[in-house]
């Protein structure tokens, strides 16, 4: 089922295109991630489908339609901060998150319980540090069970361990079966995470589709020897490897996902290169943005 | 659906300090009025024959209505601003569209605590006025304590007034700050400039008295008017108070601009 749909979505501000002619469709049940660097246009889109900035054109519609123009109650939704009344405690904010969503009998403690707030439930937002601050707008998300929740860079500014912990909150609710629009630029994050992407850079869209079908099958090695210059000789010369990169005390490149790196190896090592360094991986989503989005700007 | 709405309003601002503490000198400051007016050391002017006719029926309406007036311009009036300010200042305003309100629903709640406001700090001037006039007047006439020309009507429309216009800057201007001394001193000096260094300057006509908060001031002007026909004559042409009714009709009128203002300009804007 589709929950989301975009067609030629567009916004300025002033000259900049935030966001140019976006056309996205996110369906029920996937964990999505929008990514982008910053000034993309993430929190832009964001924004306009959760109504609280003005589209210059085209169009959005969320559920089919089926609950009206304001669907917002059905969904979770954080942007940027964390924003609560910092005189109130806990218990106090979401009881008015309850309220405007109304929703009716919520188990606030056990929404603290998930977020790991339960203990500091009753101390001012205020007095929170900026991890519990998140965890706890975590927590109103899930206020009354929205069928699709949006965090928008919900790891930003939190320490490793805010950080570690966060995560593993997205995590399980990734794998609860809801709808997930996360925004980030942090592509370890997204790659753990979400199961699509949606690229975005300078307001459009650049790729969007399961992660899988993002990253290509090549693999990438790290292969490195005594002889770097006879060692790039070769590289250069093997007809399964390409885009290759000095790293100094090894090159990093692409290997064809046929060819097993081993053989590669033992190739060298008949022509009498010895090899010292030689590790190999499946290519990063990091690998894959930047490649994509260096394509565009080229 | 507006019951709601003030329940919500209740739970956002019942522990908040700045507001509590507004509200609370409005209705702590009341009270004092009474005293200060009868310490008053004064030489009074010959046509007010004595200070108690602050305190008796009727004329107790005016006095207490005027020196409230003041009291609901400054403490509520700069409340009402916080209000809504705080709420952008904190991105509540835009989290409660995240949540689900509607833009609508956002602006409903804000207009409901105006009047809710409103409502309490006049059923408040009208209980003191009536027992203050109570005990001090000698020979107590029914005609005589509601001979006040709709006295608490007219403090109502004063307090909305005044909501409407701080209303009206908090949407607009969005930052505590600048929105209440905007409010402050669009109030005190800004309109009377326009009013008497402009308006009447130029054109010496009454239309010079049909500025928006000079509607309101008028609504319950200050006592002494009442006595104006022993005031010496005038430079002016026309009359220098406009009539309960005219003050009332603006102050509707203009209230209603201000209200439909910021609500178009809040249903329009990013946030």
């Amino acid at each position: 089922m589709e929950v989301l749909s975009t067609t030629n979505l567009s916004k300025s501000y002033g000259k900049i295109k935030a966001l140019n002619n976006l056309n996205i469709q996110i369906n029920a049940g996937e964990v999505y991630g929008l990514l982008g660097p910053n000034g993309s246009g993430k929190t832009t889109t964001l924004g306009i489908i959760m109504g609280i900035l003005a589209k210059d054109n085209g169009d959005f519609q969320w559920f089919s339609g089926q609950y009206g123009n304001n669907p917002r109650k059905k969904i979770g939704a954080i942007l940027e901060t964390p924003n609560f009344y910092p005189y109130l405690d806990a218990y106090e904010n979401l009881e008015i998150v309850c309220r405007i969503k109304k929703v009716e009998n919520q188990d606030i403690d056990e929404l603290l319980k998930i977020v790991n707030l339960y203990e500091r439930g009753t101390s001012k937002f205020r007095t929170y540090s900026l991890g519990m601050k998140q965890r706890l707008a975590i927590a109103a998300t899930l206020v009354g069970e929205p069928e699709v929740l949006i965090f928008d860079e919900p790891t930003n500014g939190l320490d490793p361990e805010g950080i570690a912990e966060v995560r593993v909150i997205l995590k399980r609710i990734a794998d609860s079966g809801k709808t997930v629009i996360m925004a980030s630029h942090i592509l370890d994050e997204v790659e753990k995470i979400c199961s699509h992407v949606i690229i975005l850079q300078k307001g459009k869209l650049l790729a969007s589709g399961p992660v899988g079908s993002i990253l290509s099958d090549d693999n990438t090695i790290e292969i490195g020897s005594e002889n770097m210059s006879v060692l790039r000789n070769f590289l250069e010369t093997h007809s399964a490897i390409k885009d290759i990169k000095d790293k100094g005390s090894y090159f990093e490149c692409q290997i064809d996902s046929s060819i097993a790196p081993a053989e590669v190896s033992e190739k060298a090592h008949s022509q009498g290169l010895m090899i010292t360094h030689l590790v190999v991986r499946k290519r990063r989503l990091e690998e894959e943005f930047l490649d994509i989005t260096n394509n565009e700007n080229a | 659906m507006i019951l709601d709405f003030i329940k919500l309003e209740y739970l956002k601002y019942k522990k908040n300090s700045v507001v509590t503490m507004l509200v609370g000198f409005y209705f702590l400051f009341f009270p004092f009025v009474i005293f200060f007016g009868q310490e008053l050391k004064v030489n009074l002017p010959d046509f007010i024959p004595n200070k108690n006719v602050f305190f008796e029926f009727p004329t107790v309406w005016d006095y207490f209505g005027y020196a409230g007036s003041w009291l609901v311009f400054f403490f509520l009036g700069v409340s009402v601003i916080y209000m809504t300010c705080m709420e952008v200042t904190n991105k509540t305003m835009r989290q409660s569209i995240l949540n689900g309100f509607s833009r609508k629903d956002f602006f409903i709640s804000k207009f409901s605590s105006a009047v809710i406001i409103a409502i309490a700090a006049t059923i408040y001037f009208a209980l003191i006025s009536l027992l203050v006039g109570y005990l001090n007047t000698e020979n107590l006439m029914f005609e005589d304590v509601f001979d006040n020309q709709y006295a608490i009507t007219r403090y109502f429309l004063m307090c909305m007034g005044y909501f409407c216009f701080a209303l009206f800057l908090a949407f607009i201007i969005r930052k505590s700050g600048l929105a209440i001394f905007l409010y402050l001193s669009y109030i005190m000096i800004i309109e009377p400039l326009i009013r008497w260094a402009g308006h009447m300057y130029m054109f010496k006509h009454e239309s010079a008295m049909w500025y928006p908060m000079n509607a309101v001031e008028d609504l319950i002007p200050m006592p002494l008017w009442r006595f104006s026909e022993a005031l010496p004559e005038q430079d002016i042409p026309f009359d220098f108070l406009l009539t309960y009714k005219f003050a009332g009709g603006l102050t509707i009128l203009f209230s209603s601009l201000f209200i439909f203002i910021a609500y178009r300009s809040f249903s329009r804007r990013d946030i």
